[in-house]
C-alpha cells in the first residue's frame, strides 16, 4: 500500500514549497483586498511552518520529523528562508525553529460579545516578496535536482510532497517535462507528489481538485497537467472536510482565493502530518 | 492471611525512539497491592513526566476516585507539580506554546484489598486491565478490540481540559481469587491481547513466561508482522505470591 510510511526521525518526510515571487504577486486578493498575494502566501506558509514545528516539539526540542525547503522564484531562484542558503536546502525542521518573531494584532472575543485587539508574537520565516519575471522552470529544476539527492537516501520515507504556489505562467519555458521528471522520482512508499495551486486576484470562483482538463480554463491547463493525481490519503482528508472529489482528481486548484489556499495546503499536508510516530 | 503480590513489568519504547523517550509510566506500592500505569499521549509536550506524576501520585496518595471533590483536588495537586517542573522563562517560543497546550495521559489503577478479598480499578483512557481466570479473560474498561481509537479521553495537565474528566472515570470492583493473573497494559498491547482472546487464543501462558529480553523480541516481532502498532508498549503482570 503506497503512501503508508510512518514519519519518524529515521525516515523523515520532505515538504518542498515553491513560491512565486514575481512582480505580479504585488496584486491584491480579489476577496481580501487588504493583502497582496505575496503577503497572503507568506502568512499562510508561515502559519504552516509554525504548525509543523509545534507538532514536532517535545520537551527535549524540535524533533526532525521533516526535511523542508522553501524555494522562491521571482527574478531569480532564491531560498525562502533568510537564514538558510539555497544550496543548503532542504533543511531539517529543527534547524529553522528559532526564527524572527513579529508583533501582529489579532482580534479576539472580549467575553462580553465584542472584539478586542490583542498584540501577539508570531514566528516569521517568509517575507512577502514580489519582484521581476517568473522563472518557474528554473525553480522546478532546482527542486528536481534536490530530490534526486534526497530520494536515494530516504527510500523508506513517505514520498516528498511539493506544492507550487503561483499566480501566473512561467517566463522561462515549459515546466511540464520537469514536473514529469519530479513525479517519476520515488521512494519505496510511492512517487513524489507535485501539487500546484494557482492563486489569483480575480473574484471568480476557484476550481478545486479537477479530474479532467476541460474543467480548467486555458490559463491553468499546463499546471493541471503538471499536477499529481491525489493519493487516497489526501482524498480521505478532503472527504473529511466535505469535499466531494473523485478518484482521478488532481492536486490542483485554479483561481484560488486566500481561504482556498489555506484549505488546499491543509488538505495536501494533513494526512502526512498524521503519519508522525512520536 | 496477608499475601504479597508479585509483579513483573515489561516496557518497550516505540521503534525509532530512545529508551528515555518511552512515555508509558508506572508505579507500584511496596506490597504490590497498589499499582498504577499511565500512557502519555505522544503528541503532547512532556507526557512522559505527566504520566510519571500521575502514576506515582496514586501510589503516594491513593484516593477514592468516586468522590468528585477529593478526586479533583488530588488532580489539581498533580497539575501544580507539573507546572513547577517547567522553567517557563527559559523556554523558546515553540516549547512555550507546546507546553501551554498541556500534557495528556491515560491512568489505570489497581488497589487490592486483602480484607475484602476484592480489588478496585479506576480507568480513564485506554490502558486496560485483564483478569485471567480459568482460561477466561475479563477485560476493563475496553471490552472489544474494535473499541480502541486514536482519540481516547485522557487526563490533562491543564484544568481547562479536564472539565469532563470526572464523568469519564470507569470503576471496576471485583472479587479476587487464588489463581487469578491480572495484566495491566497500555493500549497497543491491550488491543493485541483482546484480539487474541477474540480469536480464541489464550495469551496468558505466553505472557507469564516473559522476561525483559523476551518481551523486547515479542514486541519487535509483532510490530514487524503489523499485529502491533508502533507505540510504547507496557505490560504489568500481577500474581499472588
Amino acid at each position: 500500500m503506497p503512501y503508508g510510511a510512518e514519519i519518524n526521525r529515521e525516515q523523515p518526510g520532505l515538504f518542498v514549497f515553491l513560491v512565486d515571487q514575481s512582480k505580479s504577486m504585488d496584486d491584491r486578493w480579489g476577496l481580501d483586498p487588504n493583502k497582496t498575494l505575496s503577503q497572503g502566501t507568506a502568512d499562510v506558509l508561515n502559519r504552516l511552518l509554525h504548525d509543523l514545528i509545534i507538532r514536532s516539539t517535545k520537551a527535549d526540542g524540535v524533533r526532525a520529523y521533516f526535511d523542508i525547503a522553501v524555494i522562491g522564484y521571482g527574478g531569480d531562484v532564491n531560498s525562502g528562508f533568510s537564514t538558510i542558503a539555497l544550496n543548503e536546502l532542504p533543511t531539517s525542521l529543527d534547524k529553522i525553529a528559532n526564527t524572527r518573531m513579529e508583533k501582529r494584532i489579532q482580534k479576539v472575543e472580549d467575553g462580553t460579545g465584542g472584539l478586542v485587539d490583542v498584540e501577539v508574537n508570531i514566528p516569521v520565516w517568509l517575507d512577502p516578496i514580489a519582484n521581476g519575471p517568473t522563472p518557474m522552470c528554473k525553480a522546478l529544476s532546482f527542486a528536481g535536482n534536490m530530490l534526486e539527492t534526497w530520494v536515494p537516501n530516504h527510500q523508506g520515507s513517505f514520498p516528498p510532497i511539493l506544492v507550487n504556489i503561483t499566480d501566473g505562467k512561467p517566463t522561462d519555458g515549459n515546466p511540464e517535462p520537469i514536473a514529469e521528471k519530479i513525479r517519476n522520482l520515488r521512494t519505496n512508499d510511492g512517487n513524489a507528489l507535485l501539487f500546484n495551486i494557482h492563486i489569483s486576484s480575480s473574484r471568480a470562483a476557484p476550481v478545486l481538485y479537477p479530474s479532467t482538463e476541460d474543467l480548467v480554463p486555458d490559463e491553468g491547463k499546463s499546471l493541471f497537467r503538471m499536477s499529481s493525481v491525489l493519493p487516497e490519503i489526501v482524498i480521505e482528508q478532503a472527504s473529511g472536510q466535505n469535499f466531494s472529489i473523485d478518484n482521478s482528481a488532481k492536486g490542483f486548484a485554479f483561481n484560488a482565493d486566500l481561504v482556498t489556499l489555506i484549505t488546499f495546503l491543509d488538505i495536501g499536508t494533513r494526512g502526512v502530518r498524521e503519519k508522525i510516530a512520536d | 492471611m496477608n499475601h504479597n503480590y508479585e509483579t513483573s513489568i515489561f516496557s518497550v519504547q516505540k521503534s525509532g525512539n530512545k529508551e528515555e523517550e518511552n512515555e508509558d509510566a508506572y508505579a507500584i506500592g511496596k506490597n504490590g497491592n497498589l499499582i498504577a500505569i499511565s500512557d502519555g499521549a505522544s503528541d503532547s509536550f512532556s507526557s512522559r513526566i505527566w504520566a510519571q506524576l500521575l502514576s506515582q501520585e496514586f501510589i503516594d496518595k491513593p484516593i477514592d476516585f468516586n468522590n468528585k471533590e477529593v478526586f479533583l483536588a488530588w488532580l489539581e495537586s498533580i497539575q501544580q507539580k507539573w507546572l513547577e517542573k517547567i522553567d517557563w522563562e527559559k523556554l523558546p517560543w515553540f516549547m512555550k506554546e507546546k507546553a501551554k497546550g498541556g500534557d495528556f495521559a491515560s491512568l489505570l489503577t489497581l488497589t487490592i484489598s486483602e480484607e475484602r478479598n476484592r480489588f478496585i480499578s479506576y480507568a480513564i483512557g485506554d490502558s486496560c486491565l485483564f483478569i485471567i481466570r480459568e482460561n477466561k479473560c475479563l477485560t476493563f474498561p475496553i471490552e472489544k478490540s474494535n473499541e480502541f481509537n486514536n482519540y481516547p479521553y485522557l487526563i490533562s495537565s491543564h484544568s481547562k481540559n479536564n472539565v469532563h474528566v470526572f464523568g469519564k472515570i470507569k470503576t471496576l470492583d471485583c472479587e479476587i481469587r487464588e489463581n487469578d493473573i491480572i495484566i495491566m497494559a497500555t493500549d497497543s498491547v491491550a488491543k493485541w491481547i483482546l484480539q487474541e482472546y477474540e480469536a480464541g487464543s489464550d495469551v496468558s501462558i505466553q505472557l507469564t513466561k516473559m522476561d525483559s529480553e523476551l518481551f523486547k523480541d515479542f514486541v519487535k516481532g509483532l510490530r514487524r508482522s503489523k499485529e502491533l502498532r508502533n507505540d510504547d508498549s507496557t505490560i504489568i503482570l500481577i500474581k499472588r505470591s
